[in-house]
């Protein structure tokens, strides 16, 4: 297991050292740089321009700008910012990485809680209506276009029926005097949905002892009741409550557009692998051995198809940047992918580079961590 | 990050002073009731983008964004500044005119009085001192460069290379000492409208900034808290990525005071305040136009932050904001979505700007002055201008656009000014033969008068007109491809159909000109391309900056401006043009400059370097039941009423 | 004896044909029993309609001053623009004056060149590469692997979103390079994979002893065998292409003169896409067009997953 740990670690190394010369190489063929946007105004000497071009650090040779760039990124340095000058491009990914964050974490968990017990449903109900209705609504919003279904959603929640504001992140007006900077409670926020999926995993092994479905599933859910009503009572506790649910109440429409995108994703692989496992031997005995359909499905079936979702799951989380350029341009939600966004329309080298740099590294962490979660998951896979 | 502008100085409005359960009930009720919480009056206003600092170094330096400037431009004064809505020259800071120049030892002296009793934010009274220290810091030579070019963005024009130093006379008098006698440019609309800043808050850090290796980038790294100002609005409050506010300056120096704008040109500035009165450009003369007195009348200005104008208009319309900034103005759907609304009121305004058409003139046959002609002829702005767009772009003719008729020649030749279509290709056609340009078959208009009048021998309809072809450069030589760049649909709709229809224009003459629609970088670095402009033909924009002096008249057509990366893309060299730009930047007054204007006017209209082709008018709405507006009618538009010191809000 | 005869007689095309007829019966069976293949399909033909009938409309009944979808306007309607439906404009025209029907049926036409080409390049570099790595393993294996890691590394949108200031995006360069990416991409795995799974069947190793060539055992042995499940991946990737392609649009970000994802920008940037219902005639119809060539090309992938994997059919 170490052996293949470290063997993969180097494999990790070796790409990202090409993704980092690649995106360099990238940014080096963009036509122009920043300082070009100076010609929209004469009164600007090309001595100025010149020193700032050097203040930038576009001048000298390409391969002198390539070694200094890829020391900088080993050394935990991105740069700084052209846009935000002399902002570090790491403070800023700082300020709106935990907005995109909770965004997306949320809306994917959401999306996989429906996602899942669907698939399960409908590969169960193979050919009913119910399996093609299900899938045909799945795969619509799967395939919708993103604009679109944001377009609907703003008008019909904030236009017609005025639930929502139409944009944002949380309301001016309440937020004039506050006793913490908002990336604090998204922090916040990240971590009592951090914490609540560890209270529900651990309760899941935990109650595992309990030999009686029924009993478990009370017991499972009344730890899902106190999960919650701990984390409402300390956010109460704590006086950020209004602040928290401010930032939540933004949320709601950005997290449910991205759900309805994404929960058919995750549904139709579930489908897919669960009807695969049905034809397993192992499937065949034990419904030969005459146990009920609900337990043949939830403890052997699903527990097998859970793998690849997982998977593809976690893999899909590395994509919140250019899955947000969409979702957070049409919501105002100035995360990740928006800045991203920004940063390549004004050529702000750096900070774009950043983004993509942050990104490539949380795809490669997350490809690590499924290697691992295969090795703990799969009975079948030893390394 | 958070809270960089964290900073209560006065208590417009208090709402969290209660016990926490309560302010938590009231909290949860607060979402749902936006816009009655501020005992205080406040005015929401939203923009499109972010601040990106909130130093004032970096702000009018590299940061130079329209957006830092709508939010932080109340913070500094400057001595002088044109004044919206007549953007008349007066002073602020100052008391009177400057001296006229004196010359002694090779070098040109004036001073300024600034006015006594004006008061930083910190108790402080501003003097002479801080006038002398924020040019000290420009004029900072390090490594062979001036701090103000160091610094880059828009200081270099406040502190031009001809200035030498700013010495203190007395506590109120300063003296700026040049090495030739300045022209408008870098002494009206130069050094005297410079942002001024505090010497005693910031001394010490720049004593700190010239300590480092980089003095420029270490004065730009500070990040300024509780900085003592003297303008109207100071910043409270920015919340990255959601909105920044702006609390009234009660030690504002100019509040109470009123300035009168009498239709002969005149105006008077009266500070009861300060005590302090001033008469300019012949007083009252006339009918007054305008009566202005300084507020600032709000308490606070809340700017949320929108990312897309869809959000803002929603917004506008439920009343969350009184009105948004957007330097482009409304599109037409926008406008008429908004139209619909009670209490949204729309204005429109002259734009301060153009869209163009540029020639290369350094090749064939751009060269060729017929040919430029010819195709401006071919161009018929009305026709897109009144039926494609409907009426949402103005066409314009000048190199100086109508909107601002102190420099604006109405008398200026415009090739094929109300023809018709049959007319302008007869014409095109005699002024291309005239000049030895010919073709293998020449067009011929069918069926004039006609609805289909427009259309090239190219319909069979019983007569038998062969399609153009073979259009030749006098040489004899076939024409060669010519590429028409210009901005793609994506980012202009607008100058994106303009190029398809003088595309169409052109080749229903078998000009053989082909549309390029790309994106904008890609355009922009074609045409400056670093070792030469590389294009044919190209269409863009410009927005023209001070309109009480158009200084780019000398940049875009004068001859010194034909290198590579300078602003004469076009290549035009006309010697009388030079001198008449060179005689128009060294003028000392817009009187003597205002034949000069005229003059270049003519001579670029019949050269055509650019057609100048249209623009939009700025088309702005804002809630007429929340916000008041001592005027409306101003050149660009309201979001030229800024900082926003004589506006009132109404609820 | 006569049979005989007649089995020598018939040439060997002709059994091909009617091994491939009856194959293809088969698998048409099936996916017509998976119910949304059959339902994509019809889709994409009510699509492919529309496409044909764009340039016939116009050399027919439609003037192409007033109908042309790029340089169109029609005068009758100066001062409305954009105009409501009318007998004259069934989908009514744009901000500018131009037919929303014809720029939508004109449009068609470049999703599906842009798709399919794009689609069909994926999958052919997918293919070949996926053969080649499961065939020869060791080196060549690990250079396309992790080529297809780094390709992965990048998001896709974000990636083109820097490109287009390289290069001049137009549709067929557009087409070239979301193809040649996501060739290289994560679809290199999943073909070698089921490549894997044909190199060890007893036929490939009967070829290898009778002396085939590499080439000749890739190109006829393990390709046909990975072909269904490529041309599976086809079908979803022309839905990612014509997504990818509409969200560059609708940004701004792409120099074609017209699309669906055009549309919607223009309606946006001349700002009556909020209005909802008021314009719906601006957006709907481009954006439910996107929607549905999206949806129908992935019910056809589905359908086909049926055919390609056995364990998903009902029996």
């Amino acid at each position: 297991m170490l052996r293949f740990l470290a063997g993969r670690l180097a494999q990790i190394l070796v790409t990202f050292f090409l993704f980092l010369t690649v995106v360099f190489l990238l940014f080096q063929a963009m036509p122009g740089d920043y300082t070009k946007q100076f010609i929209m105004n004469p009164k600007i000497p090309p001595e100025a321009r010149k020193a700032l071009q050097e203040r930038l650090g576009l001048t000298g040779s390409v391969w002198d700008q390539y070694v200094h760039y890829i020391r900088n990124v080993f050394t935990g340095n991105l740069g700084v910012s052209f846009q935000h000058y002399p902002r570090e491009v790491w403070d800023i990914i700082k300020e709106r990485l935990p907005r995109t964050a909770v965004l997306f974490l949320v809306a994917d968990l959401v999306a996989f809680a429906l996602g899942f017990p669907l698939g399960k449903h409908i590969a169960w109900r193979r050919g009913r209506l119910s399996d093609y209705a299900v899938t045909v609504t799945g795969v619509l919003f799967y395939t919708v276009f993103t604009p679109l279904l944001a377009i609907v959603l703003l008008y019909v929640f904030s236009n017609v029926l005025g639930w929502f504001r139409s944009g944002g992140f949380l309301t001016p007006s309440l937020w004039l005097r506050p006793p913490v900077p908002p990336q604090t409670v998204f922090l916040l926020l990240t971590a009592t949905v951090a914490g609540l999926l560890a209270l529900w995993g651990g309760g899941f092994l935990v109650t595992r002892g309990i030999g009686h479905p029924r009993p478990r599933a009370w017991a499972r859910r009344a730890l899902v009741l106190l999960g919650l009503a701990l984390a409402a009572g300390a956010w109460w506790q704590s006086g950020l409550g209004p602040y928290a649910w401010d930032i939540v109440w933004h949320m709601v429409l950005p997290v449910l557009a991205v759900t309805l995108i994404s929960f058919g994703g995750t549904m139709l692989l579930m489908r897919d692998s669960m009807l695969e496992v049905i034809r397993e031997d192992y499937i065949t005995t034990a419904r030969a051995k005459g146990l009920p359909d609900k337990v043949v499905r939830d403890r052997h079936a699903a527990r097998t198809a859970l793998l690849p979702t997982v998977t593809n799951f976690t893999i899909g989380l590395g994509f919140i940047v250019s899955g947000g350029i969409v979702t957070e341009t049409m919501f105002s939600w100035k995360g990740m992918g928006l800045t991203y966004l920004e940063a390549v329309l004004q050529q702000d080298f750096p900070l774009a580079m950043g983004c993509l740099i942050f990104t490539g590294i949380l795809v490669l962490l997350l490809h690590l961590v499924v290697d691992v979660l295969y090795a703990f998951l799969d009975p079948r896979i030893s390394y | 990050m958070v809270g960089r502008a964290q900073r209560v100085r006065h208590k417009g409005f208090k709402l969290f002073g209660f016990p926490k359960e309560v302010a938590v009930r009231k909290a949860w009720m607060l979402v749902a009731a936006i816009g009655l919480w501020a005992a205080g009056q406040v005015l929401n206003i939203g923009i499109f983008e972010d601040l990106t600092t909130t130093n004032i170094w970096a702000r009018i330096g590299p940061d130079a964004t329209v957006w830092n400037t709508y939010v932080l431009a109340g913070q500094h004064g400057a001595l002088y500044g044109p004044v919206p809505p007549v953007w008349i020259w007066l002073p602020s800071l100052a008391e009177g005119f400057p001296s006229p120049f004196v010359e002694g030892d090779g070098k040109w002296v004036a001073t300024v009085k600034i006015r006594q009793g004006i008061f930083w934010t910190d108790g402080t009274p501003f003097t002479a001192d801080d006038v002398v220290f924020t040019f000290n810091v420009l004029l900072t030579e390090v490594d062979g460069m001036r701090m103000a070019l160091a610094l880059g963005g828009n200081w270099p024009s406040y502190c031009p290379n001809s200035l030498l130093a700013v010495e203190k006379v007395d506590d109120y008098t300063v003296r700026f000492v040049y090495a030739t006698e300045p022209g408008l440019g870098e002494w009206t609309f130069g050094a005297l409208g410079c942002p001024i800043v505090q010497k005693a808050y910031w001394e010490p850090k720049w004593q700190a900034a010239l300590q480092t290796e980089d003095p420029a980038g270490s004065l730009l790294a500070v990040v300024p808290e509780d900085e003592p100002i003297l303008g109207g609005y100071d910043l409270v409050r920015w919340e990255p990525g959601a909105f920044a506010v702006v609390d009234k300056n009660p030690a504002y120096y100019a509040t109470g005071e009123t300035l009168v704008l009498y239709a002969g040109g005149g105006a008077a500035l009266r500070n009861p305040k300060l005590n302090y009165s001033f008469e300019a450009y012949g007083g009252a003369t006339g009918p007054v136009l305008y009566e202005l007195t300084e507020g600032p009348y709000v308490d606070s200005i809340v700017y949320p932050i929108y990312l897309n104008q869809e959000a803002a208009v929603l917004a506008l319309q439920k009343g969350e904001i009184a009105m948004f900034l957007n330097p482009l103005g409304l599109a037409k759907g926008f406008e008429d979505r908004l139209k619909a609304t009670p209490g949204v009121q729309i204005i429109s305004n002259p734009p301060w700007g153009f869209r163009y058409l540029a020639f290369n003139l350094r090749r064939e046959p751009m060269n060729y002055k017929a040919f430029r002609v010819a195709i401006a002829t071919l161009i018929d702005r009305e026709y897109v201008a009144e039926s494609v767009f409907q009426g949402i772009i103005t066409p314009m003719y000048s190199a100086v656009p109508e909107s601002n008729p102190f420099w604006h020649n109405p008398n200026i030749v415009v090739y094929g000014r109300g023809l018709t279509r049959a007319e302008r290709v007869a014409e095109a056609v005699r002024v291309l033969k005239e000049a030895g340009f010919s073709w293998e078959a020449e067009p011929k208009v069918i069926h004039p008068g006609t609805r289909n009048e427009a259309v090239i021998g190219v319909l069979p309809d019983g007569t038998e007109v062969p399609a153009p072809k073979g259009f030749k450069l006098p040489d004899g030589r076939d024409c060669p491809e010519l590429e028409l760049l210009a901005p793609s649909a994506g980012y202009d709709p607008l100058r994106a159909t303009f190029a398809l229809y003088i595309e169409q224009w052109c080749r229903e003459l078998a000009i053989p000109v082909k549309a390029n629609l790309t994106g904008f970088n890609v355009l922009v670095n074609k045409v400056w391309a670093p070792d030469g402009f590389d294009f044919d033909m190209y269409i863009l924009g410009w927005s023209l900056g001070n309109p009480a002096f158009p200084d780019y008249l000398y940049y875009f057509w004068h001859s010194s401006q034909d290198v590579p990366e300078g602003f004469n893309t076009p290549g035009y060299r006309n010697p009388e043009y030079d001198r008449l730009a060179e005689a128009f930047l060294a003028a000392k007054s817009v009187e003597e400059a205002r034949p000069l204007v005229f003059r270049m006017q003519e001579l670029l209209a019949e050269d055509v370097p650019y057609v100048i082709l249209f623009d939009t008018p700025i088309k702005e709405a804002f809630r007429a039941d929340r916000i008041a507006f001592p005027y409306t009618e101003v050149l660009g538009g309201i979001q030229f009423v800024w900082p926003l010191t004589t506006v009132k809000a109404l609820k | 004896m006569a049979v005989e005869s007649r089995v020598r007689l018939e040439p060997l095309w002709r059994v091909r044909a009617r091994l491939f007829l009856r194959s293809f019966r088969r698998n048409w069976a099936l996916f017509w029993e998976s119910r949304i293949g059959p339902l994509g399909l019809g889709i994409i033909l009510l699509f492919v309609l529309m496409m044909v009938a764009h340039p016939i409309l116009m050399a027919t009944v439609w003037d192409p001053r007033v109908y042309d979808p790029i340089v169109g306007f029609d005068p009758d309607l100066v001062g409305k623009h954009p105009a409501p439906p009318s007998p004259a404009h069934p989908l009514g025209t744009d901000p500018i004056g131009r037919d929303v029907l014809s720029q939508l049926m004109w449009s068609t036409r470049s999703e599906f060149a842009l798709g399919v080409t794009a689609a069909l390049i994926t999958v052919t570099i997918g293919t070949l590469i996926g053969a080649v790595c499961a065939y020869f393993g060791g080196i060549v294996d690990a250079i396309f692997m992790r080529i297809a890691d780094l390709v992965m590394l990048f998001p896709f949108i974000a990636l083109l979103m820097v490109l287009r200031s390289v290069i001049h995006l137009d549709l067929v360069r557009l087409a070239l390079v979301m193809g040649v990416f996501s060739g290289f991409g994560g679809i290199t795995l999943t073909l070698k994979a089921q490549a894997l799974t044909v190199k060890v069947k007893p036929y490939i190793e009967a070829a290898k002893v009778a002396g085939g060539s590499a080439f000749h055992i890739i190109r006829r042995h393990i390709i046909p065998n990975i072909l269904p499940l490529s041309f599976l991946y086809m079908m979803f990737s022309v839905t990612g292409a014509v997504f990818t392609e509409a969200v560059l649009s609708y940004f701004g970000l792409l120099d074609i003169r017209m699309s669906w994802g055009i549309m919607i920008h223009t309606a946006e940037s001349a700002g009556y896409l909020g209005a909802f219902g008021q314009y719906w005639w601006l957006w709907a119809p481009p954006g439910v067009a996107i929607t549905l060539l999206c949806f129908a090309f992935y019910l056809v992938g589905r359908g086909l997953e049926t055919l390609v994997n056995p364990r998903l059919r009902k029996r």
